[in-house]
């Protein structure tokens, strides 16, 4: 399968699908009409909140691949790697900072 | 009884973790054999996940939001839902995207990763991310199952 998919590409539409998910969360949280359209559109907020993330993910990664592939040897899957889960990780916490701040406040 | 979809939920979440701490496992010291296991146990990763989200979707929606939800949200420990289990819920969405990354990382690379160690410890990267993501989701549902439990032994819903 060597040079069939962007990698970086696909770790591009991976972070933006999480930051998605983040700002949806937190969005939908602070806006009773965001939270009411996305249970008009998939019958359950979070239900709506999954399909995004995985329509983001699925329409990024096939949009960076559909130009230049780039190299596998050129690809540095340490540094993307890296990069990738620091984000998840900053994400999460964002997330759970604030339901933190949502429940003290 | 306990609603079995948060069981089944579980069991495919902890599978999940197992299979992409085997990948991890695989990358210490590949050869052609271990980097076809690692592809074998990815693959089973990613169903697993794709499963547990699935089936914890369908618990979440139809047993925990009107059943569970609102006995937590009534008794003492009211923020296992409102901190931990709003967490969990949004954070496991991360789960089935990373776990395709790492997959197809895997599957791209494929026997370059014996010689290729940054791809290794991209992969390795990806794979532990997932493990430590999949360990947290345990750990929150453990706080959310004692939410509850605390609410019925505080007597909450009996009155009703």
């Amino acid at each position: 399968m060597l040079d069939r998919i962007n990698l970086k590409g696909m770790h591009i539409a991976a972070i933006v699908a999480m930051a998605v998910v983040v700002v949806l969360t937190i969005a939908a949280e602070l806006s009773e009409g965001l939270k009411n359209l996305l249970v008009l559109v998939a019958f359950h907020h979070w239900i709506a909140k999954s399909i995004i993330a995985l329509v983001v993910f699925v329409g990024i990664t096939w949009i960076m691949n559909k130009g230049d592939k780039g190299f596998i040897d050129k690809f540095d899957a340490e540094k993307w790697g890296k990069i990738t889960a620091i984000s998840a990780v900053l994400f999460a916490t964002i997330i759970f900072i604030f339901y933190l701040l949502e429940f003290f406040s | 009884m306990v609603n079995p979809l948060i069981g089944i939920h579980a069991f495919f979440g902890e599978f999940a973790v197992f299979a992409f701490l085997w990948v991890f496992v695989e990358m210490f010291n590949p050869n052609e054999k271990s980097i076809e296991r690692a592809k074998t146990a990815a693959l089973l990763g990613v169903i697993f996940i794709f499963a547990s989200w699935i089936v914890g979707g369908a618990s979440y929606v139809f047993f925990y939001g009107p059943e569970v939800k609102p006995l937590i949200k009534a008794g003492p420990e009211s923020w296992a839902h409102s901190i931990f289990m709003e967490t969990k819920e949004h954070v496991f969405l991360f789960l089935p995207i990373l776990s395709i990354l790492a997959l197809t990382t895997l599957r791209t690379f494929d026997e370059e990763l014996i010689r290729n160690e940054k791809a290794r410890i991209g992969l390795m990267i990806l794979a532990g991310l997932i493990v430590l993501i999949g360990l947290s989701m345990a750990g929150m549902g453990f706080l959310i199952s004692s939410g509850a439990r605390s609410a019925l032994e505080a007597g909450v819903g009996l009155g009703a």
